[in-house]
């Protein structure tokens, strides 16, 4: 038995404490929504600080592995690195504010906010432990700890249809999707020994079998292992083709719940992508990046082309996530040299898809499923505040100059250049500029149409007002966007560091 | 073992791919596609839940079952550390601890919002001490 | 020329503030304040070029801040001649045209957004000419397209206005591709966006064949900006947005851009020689094409757009050419004459209550004096008349393209023949609107335009009248040959074409002084009676319509995206989106159309991706790493 150090597991022990003392709270001590607040967000906020914590951390003693013995291939568990010190910051951010966003909601779900302020925390401790694993066992439990919470998340709202079919299709691709990645986990193990990724595990192997692997090609069970990693991942991050749920599940999903399915799965699922391909097999790197490389021009193209066709703004969302998917494994295909560009345009992506949904649900109401662009007609004359938010984050996500979303994607395309596939870069480029054509016809139908109201309940409201926690949101949001397009280089350098071990 | 070991199975799979896409194919292209709303929502068939159902789907029989696989599940883990509790000391029995109270967490929490709770009546009364906003709206 | 930021801020500043204020302060506070910010602009520019003008100056680089410093991408200026000329012209037309717009846009419900586009965009103008890379040049070469789009859209309640700018947004996109492509190439070849890197290193590190590649998809790039064969259509249709605009935007300043772009990457051109023949050829071509559809045009202003495609054509020719600094003249001394006669246009259709059909007006000569008088400078300097602005400009380019032999003489041959055409439409113009009988409709009551906009017609008139002789032809000695002076550090590094011996350059500018008086005399003999000739069926019906190039267009783009939709199940009940109507939107639309099958809200069929992905990928993996 050896020390427990308790600052790698830091987050995720206040993470599940907060959840379940907010659940205890609910059902004991009366005190409503006010009391889950403070105990949700007091745990966020001692999660980013103990994330902090672990980058000064590393920064003075190096990057740790803990939990497990010596010698043992399936040992160590966890791992702290400024890698996963970044991943715990980004996402605990992202999540705070997401769940500030979903307020809103949990105040209108009445006593069953309690049970989403609670799923949403546990699902934010399984995102940051699939960022922090060092074992590919332990990654699975992070993501199925994140995958159920968000699916009963995604039908949190029973009373919509909608709802209840977003959660079942989450739920029944999500299993499947798992099921994948799990065999792929048993395949990598049969090929090498290790469920384990650093400290003699898949990395040494790999390693040490590098010759074999490049010039014999001897690795098949542990070649489909990789590929099924990648299958059971991008699923996650709703890369094609395994993107279609993403579509169904946002629209249909409660307004005020999708900015953290979305936007926390994707951070997380990203994390874990960079931490299986870069840290585990970045020795392999001219074997996987071609099949990596074609994901992701499926991704973008597929995404570019379908969010064109959509009348519903989630559908949009939805599909330009699919492309954006595929811009960040564009970074990947360079191995860890891409990290950093995926970091940056992780980081920042997550902040603008956030935006958008915290309009989208402040547009068409945070229990309501369904966002038309319909609603978004002629909004600048009645809600300028949110037009003017919407125009940003819609002008950083087409990665017009001077917003985040610019600088994130030179970055990626310089990653893939770099990595040899100049083509992949084109292709996106290309995608890049066709996609701007979907992202300015929201501010086309906000500044220059006018509104079209229908009738009946769900509808848009004449002039829809962001709540005071929609505001703090929106307003992270876009000083997210303009602020690292303007002065990029803080986080460019803090990514630079941000490496998987 | 070389490619050419795979290529039984290859062909397998081949095989079973084609005939699932043939036939899947076909019955596609067959059947008559005529999307109406009515065919697009969630619940072909029924009547649409306009709100909250105001009783609840008698799920009492899953709910116990569910609660019983749990702490059967439970039991098997505490086995396991049982047979050898006295190597794992003292660390050994504060991480048991920590697993139970967070089953018992979970059970106290179902308990407290009435999962647990056959009889109607005293389900009606859990409503009126801890959710008093819908008792009222079903009085109205 | 530490404060050179100054001249982009005080237009943006002024964007700013009318953004945010523009209603409070109102009419005319909202002009007068966009007005003087530009006129500043230019004051800071003249005083920044004093040393450029005495001969003492040399090029500075005013490093900005390092944006993206891992990739090398710095917001840094650059102060040579050739941008501090660009930056003189553009705020010293534009302040004029700002304070035209003070009278022009009178009570319009929107006017201090007006102004906030006009600034926008002359802070994006400046941007392009001012940026010392092609990063920057492409930032601003955004931003003018974007504010361009939203300035012809500005009266969007007009279905035709709203259309109009989404056509200049998609066709530019076009021009974008190409543009961007080869700023790629460039980047990936160099390894620098600056502008002082990649062209002391293009000469090492490109082929020829990598040049030409890159000099092409510039070219496409400017061909898109500038409205050159084939993707001039867009600028025809965005005369739709407010006479001002037309005059600054699609006259003056951003459509020289794509000529701006070709002489400063001389360099690039001058490795590939057949690429600035393509740029000369298209340009004589457009020139010549453009002139002929200007003929048929009854609409006044459509007839300046169709003249400015086939001016914008001389210009390519010229720089096509290498004869980098009589292409840089011409568009200097286009920019006078253009803007006045598109603000006379204006000043003619304000005072006929918006009438823009020249078939309408007709006698307007003693009704308004001024607006007359500076258009007749106008006509006779864009005609070619001696020695007004234009036919120095003009001669110029056509006697060194003549001068190069060979190919180019077929050009030159092209350039004669446009002359004379410009001179028969743009009489046609001055007589069917200043001459004749009017032939208005009822209650129009035409009147004298106001001082704020009679004012710039004049200072445009003196300098349309005067500007030849920046650079006369014949270089009487130091005086003349000013322009030449001034670009002269500017274009050190790149070899020029010469202008040829003075005894051939009387010769060639007799003959295009004949050519432009044959137009005149014919456009004179033809318009003047009393009975006008019906200019309807046959041909005249083809040129009215551009040849129909726009049906053309729809027809090849539009209709087989059409066709690739029907050919695919479940469109019919589909309903796509409405917006995505034109060229490349309709096609990459009806692709989504096509795709859209897939998603059919089953989660069985997903989960026959996800597998379809993953088989894929296991073969894939299995293929290129397992097995031996």
């Amino acid at each position: 038995m050896q020390d427990i150090a308790f600052l790698p597991i830091g987050p995720e022990i206040v993470l599940l404490g907060a959840a379940l003392a907010v659940l205890m709270v609910a059902v004991t001590l009366d005190l409503g929504h006010r009391m889950w607040a403070a105990i949700s967000f007091t745990a966020l906020a001692l999660a980013i600080l103990l994330s902090w914590a672990q980058w000064i951390r590393v920064d003075d003693v190096g990057p740790q592995l803990n939990y497990g013995g010596e010698g043992v291939r399936t040992a160590s568990m966890v791992v702290m690195d400024h890698f996963s010190a970044l991943a715990g910051i980004v996402v605990f951010v992202v999540a705070a504010l997401a769940l500030l966003g979903a307020w809103p909601l949990v105040e209108s779900l009445e006593r069953r906010g309690a049970e989403f302020v609670a799923l949403a925390l546990l699902s934010i401790a399984g995102l940051h432990t699939m960022a922090a694993a060092n074992n590919l066992i332990l990654l699975f439990i992070g993501l199925e700890t994140a995958s159920i919470s968000l699916y009963v998340i995604a039908g949190i709202v029973r009373e919509q249809p909608n709802s209840d079919e977003a959660a079942m299709k989450y739920f029944l691709l999500g299993s499947f999707a798992s099921a994948i990645f799990l065999y792929g986990v048993a395949l990598v193990f049969a090929g090498t020994g290790a469920t384990s990724i650093y400290g003699g595990g898949v990395e040494d192997f790999v390693n040490g079998n590098l010759l074999n692997l490049l010039v014999n090609g001897r690795e098949g069970v542990l070649m489909a292992g990789i590929a099924l990693l990648v299958v059971g991942l991008g699923f996650k991050v709703s890369a094609a083709p395994f993107h279609q749920w993403a579509p169904d599940v946002y629209q249909g999903a409660a307004g005020g719940a999708v900015g953290l399915m979305a936007a926390g799965a994707k951070v997380a699922g990203f994390a874990a992508i960079a931490r299986v391909l870069a840290g585990a097999f970045p020795l392999a790197v001219d074997i996987w990046a071609p099949s990596v490389a074609a994901v992701a021009a499926l991704s973008v193209v597929l995404g570019t082309a379908l969010a064109i066709a959509q009348s519903d703004l989630k559908r949009m969302l939805a599909y330009s996530g699919v492309a954006h998917a595929g811009f960040m494994l564009t970074a990947l295909v360079g191995a860890k040299a891409g990290v950093p560009a995926m970091w940056f345009y992780l980081s920042t992506y997550a902040f603008q898809l956030l935006g958008a949904f915290t309009i989208a649900a402040a547009v068409s109401g945070p229990r309501t499923g369904a966002s038309a662009l319909d609603e978004y007609r002629g909004l600048a004359a009645r809600s300028p505040v949110l037009a003017a938010t919407m125009g940003v984050m819609m002008l950083s996500l087409a990665g017009l100059p001077f917003t985040a979303g610019f600088v994130g994607k030179v970055g990626v395309f310089a990653a893939a250049v770099e990595a040899g596939f100049l083509w992949l870069a084109v292709v996106g480029l290309v995608t890049a500029v066709a996609g701007l054509f979907f992202y300015i016809r929201v501010i086309v139908l906000m500044y220059f149409q006018q509104p079209v109201l229908a009738e009946g309940p769900g509808t848009a409201t004449a002039a829809p007002e962001p709540s005071d926690h929609q505001r703090i949101v929106l307003g992270v949001a876009v000083a997210v966007s303009i602020g690292f397009g303007l002065v990029p280089w803080p986080l460019l350098n803090l990514v630079q560091h941000a490496l998987p071990l | 073992m070389t490619l050419a070991d795979y290529l039984p199975i290859a062909l397998m799979f081949v095989l079973g791919v084609g005939f699932a896409s043939v036939a899947m194919y076909f019955s596609w292209r067959i059947a008559p596609k005529k999307p109406t709303p009515e065919k697009l929502a969630p619940y072909e068939c029924g009547i649409v839940p306009l709100q909250e159902p105001a009783q609840r789907f008698p799920v009492k029989f899953y709910m116990v079952a569910m609660l019983f696989v749990i702490f059967d599940v439970e039991i098997i883990f505490l086995f396991a550390w049982a047979v050898r509790f006295d190597q794992f000391g003292w660390a050994g029995i504060a991480a048991v601890g920590i697993f139970v109270a967070l089953l018992i967490e979970t059970l106290v929490y179902v308990w407290k919002r009435g999962a647990l709770d056959w009889n109607v009546a005293r389900r009606a009364r859990y409503r009126r001490v801890v959710a008093p906003e819908r008792v009222q709206e079903e009085a109205a | 020329m530490g404060y050179l930021w100054l001249v982009i801020a005080l237009p943006l500043a002024g964007a700013v503030t009318l953004l945010l204020f523009g209603k409070r302060i109102g009419e005319p506070g909202a002009g007068t304040l966009a007005s003087s910010l530009v006129g500043a602009a230019f004051l800071i520019a003249l005083v920044g070029s004093y040393d450029f003008i005495t001969g003492s100056g040399h090029a500075e680089v005013v490093s900005g801040f390092a944006w993206i410093p891992g990739l090398g991408i710095e917001l840094a200026l650059l102060w040579d001649p050739l941008s501090s000329m660009m930056t003189l012209v553009v705020t010293g037309v534009g302040a004029l045209i700002h304070v035209y717009a003070i009278g022009y846009m009178h009570g319009d419900p929107r006017y201090g957004r007006f102004f906030t586009y006009l600034n926008l965009f002359i802070a994006s103008m400046l941007i392009l000419v001012l940026g010392e890379s092609f990063g920057v040049l492409f930032i601003g070469w955004e931003l003018v397209g974007l504010s361009s789009y939203l300035l012809i859209s500005f009266w969007f309640e007009k279905p035709s206005a709203a259309a109009a700018g989404k056509k200049a947004f998609v066709v530019n996109r076009i021009g974008d591709f190409g543009f961007l492509i080869a700023l790629m190439v460039i980047f990936a070849e160099v390894g620098s966006l600056s502008y002082g890197t990649v062209f002391e290193e293009a000469a090492e590190v490109m082929t020829t064949g990598t040049a030409t590649l890159v000099t092409l998809l510039l070219l496409v790039g400017a061909a898109g900006k500038s409205a050159q064969l084939p993707l001039y259509v867009w600028l025809p249709d965005a005369m739709e947005g407010p006479t001002p605009v037309s005059a600054l935007i699609h006259a003056a300043t951003m459509v020289t851009a794509g000529v701006y772009m070709v002489a400063r990457t001389g360099a690039l051109f001058e490795l590939a020689p057949f690429s600035a023949g393509t740029v000369a050829t298209v340009g004589a071509v457009t020139a010549l094409y453009a002139a002929t559809i200007a003929i048929g045009q009854r609409d006044i202003k459509r007839v300046l757009a169709y003249s400015t495609i086939s001016q914008l054509g001389y210009m390519f020719m010229g720089v096509g050419a290498a004869a980098y600094v009589a292409g840089m003249f011409h568009l200097v001394t286009h920019a006078f004459f253009k803007a006045l006669l598109f603000l006379g246009a204006g000043s003619v259709i304000h005072a006929m209550s918006g009438e823009q059909d020249m078939w309408k007006m007709g006698g307007l000569r003693r009704l308004m004096p001024t607006t007359f008088a500076t258009m007749v400078i106008a006509w006779l300097a864009i005609s070619g008349i001696p020695p007004l602005s234009g036919f120095f400009s003009k001669d110029e380019i056509l006697a060194v393209t003549f001068d190069k032999g060979g190919w180019f003489v077929v050009l030159w041959v092209v350039g004669i023949a446009t002359a004379a055409l410009t001179a028969f439409y743009m009489t046609r113009l001055m007589l069917l609107t200043f001459w004749g009988e009017p032939r208005w409709d009822e209650g129009v009551a035409p009147h004298e335009s106001p001082r704020v906009m009679t004012a710039p017609l004049i200072a445009l008139g003196a300098l349309a009248a005067v500007g030849g002789f920046l650079n006369t032809p014949f270089r009487l000695g130091r005086l003349g040959a000013g322009l030449e002076h001034f670009l002269e550090p500017a274009f050190e590094a790149v070899e020029q074409a010469h202008l040829p011996a003075a005894g051939t350059q009387w010769l060639l500018a007799l003959v295009s002084v004949a050519a432009a008086v044959a137009g005149i005399w014919y456009g004179w003999r033809r318009y003047v009676e009393r009975e006008l000739p019906a200019e309807e069926g046959g041909v005249w019906d083809s040129l009215l319509a551009g040849y129909r190039v726009d049906d053309l267009y729809g027809r090849a783009l539009v209709l087989p995206g059409k066709k690739l939709s029907e050919a695919a199940a479940f469109t019919a009940d589909m309903k796509v989106v409405d917006g995505a109507v034109n060229g490349v939107g309709a096609l990459v639309t009806r692709l989504a159309a096509w795709l859209r099958p897939i998603q059919n809200g089953l989660a069985r069929s997903y989960g026959v991706g996800i597998l379809a992905g993953a088989v894929a990928l296991v073969v894939w993996l299995l293929a290129s790493g397992g097995g031996s």
